[in-house]
């Protein structure tokens, strides 16, 4: 898993010395930062993009954008066409 | 010792019993989708529903104002053949018991009895996962060669895809256009309100631009699908609040799953036999014979039966490829 970019701060005992170092974001964050992103896998021109997934596809079509094509593609996977409208 | 002629009549019958008994067990979604009809000839050719419109309100002594008669959309429906068959051979059937030879059409029939149902039903469900190809699918194509030409080809009598996204909308004969295809849209309470909007709010129009009484009343959905729309619809309160706001789409319409949906995620609102027309030609019509050249004996199955979409504006789809 690749190390976060948050970091935790270092927590003390009352003596001063260091009780636990955390270096890495939590499983989850690292989950929810992926599931919130859309994965924009290509992206011709500013007029259009292209989408994996549905849970993105939605996201992007509620920012205006105008679905023109949705297949499968070779890993299974729907790809959706926006076109900016 | 029975003859030949009576050998093979015999198996006839036989196997018509088979078929049925295995035939009749099921109970195929598609007679609830489809408006279910008998055809007589090779094809059906229809006006897509357009009416005269309103009556207009007459004071006393004023003439009756004439409408003009506005032609709609030519939908076709021609009848499509589908045929199984299989063969023994000569040295077979002779050195086989009667018994065992009637065991075996016995299992082929009860095979057919649910073959054909099946045929059916994928036959039918493609209407729906071919729905939203914007090229169209074989599946709305009527042509005959030599009889009839299907001017829309691939697509559906208005030249659109069934499903239709806002970008390729369907035209209507007074000039106004309209889609029924939502896009990347899932299955939530939020976007199902959204296709219930479109149904009844905007896509509740004749070709006239008239408003027609438009409600939908079934969800078809994959089995992907069956928990999701279970929870939905099926729920007291809205589902995943913590304010505990009354469900809006609780019972609102009727889950139908179907298995021959191939979109794992696509979802559709619709009313039941509206719109869609399933037309059964020939029933299935089984037949075991001697070929005289090979000297094989074959069975074989026949049955004829199309259907067509003759008006889009019951039906909305959701999440459905376009290719």
């Amino acid at each position: 898993m690749a190390k976060s970019k948050f970091k935790v701060p270092k927590i003390k005992k009352d003596d001063g010395a260091i009780k636990e170092e955390v270096t890495h974001i939590p499983q989850y964050y690292d989950n929810l930062e992926k599931s919130v992103k859309p994965e924009i896998v290509v992206e011709p021109d500013s007029n259009e993009q292209i989408v994996i997934g549905s849970a993105s596809a939605e996201i992007i079509q509620k920012q205006g954008w105008q679905l023109i094509d949705c297949h499968l593609n070779s890993d299974g996977k729907k790809e959706y066409k926006f076109r900016k409208v | 010792m029975a003859i030949r002629s009576q050998f093979t009549e015999l198996m006839t019958r036989d196997m018509y019993g088979w078929f049925l008994e295995r035939y009749d067990s099921f109970s195929p979604v598609y007679p609830q989708v489809f408006q279910v009809e008998q055809m007589i000839s090779a094809y059906d050719k229809m006006t897509s529903g357009l009416g005269l419109g309103k009556l207009s309100e007459r004071k006393e002594g004023d003439e009756i104002v004439a409408s003009n008669l506005l032609e709609g959309f030519t939908v076709l429906c021609k009848a499509r053949t589908f045929s199984d068959s299989y063969y023994m051979t000569m040295e077979f059937v002779e050195d086989t018991p009667v018994e065992k030879i009637a065991n075996i059409l016995k299992s082929y029939s009860s095979t057919w009895g649910e073959g054909v149902v099946s045929t059916k039903e994928q036959f039918a469900a493609n209407f729906f996962n071919k729905g939203g190809f914007t090229s169209g699918h074989d599946v709305f194509n009527n042509t005959i060669t030599g009889v009839v030409d299907d001017p829309q080809g691939d697509l559906i009598y208005d030249g659109k895809p069934f499903f239709a996204l806002t970008a390729n909308n369907h035209p209507a004969k007074d000039g106004s256009t309209y889609y029924n295809s939502l896009g990347a849209l899932s299955l939530s309470s939020a976007n199902l309100q959204t296709a219930y909007n479109l149904m009844t709010v905007t896509n509740n129009r004749n070709e006239r631009g008239e408003i027609i009484s438009l409600y939908p009343d079934v969800l078809l959905i994959p089995p992907q699908l069956h928990f999701t729309a279970k929870t939905l619809l099926e729920s007291e309160l809205a589902p995943g609040g913590a304010n505990n706001d009354k469900n809006a789409v609780q019972n609102l319409v009727t889950p139908v799953e179907w298995q021959y949906l191939t979109d794992t995620n696509g979802w559709f609102l619709g009313k039941r036999q509206k719109g869609l027309k399933f037309y059964e030609r020939k029933s299935p019509v089984i037949d075991f014979y001697q070929d005289e050249t090979s000297k094989k004996f074959y069975a074989t199955i026949d049955t004829r039966f199309g259907a067509t979409v003759d008006n889009f504006r019951y039906w909305v789809a959701a999440n459905i490829s376009t290719a």
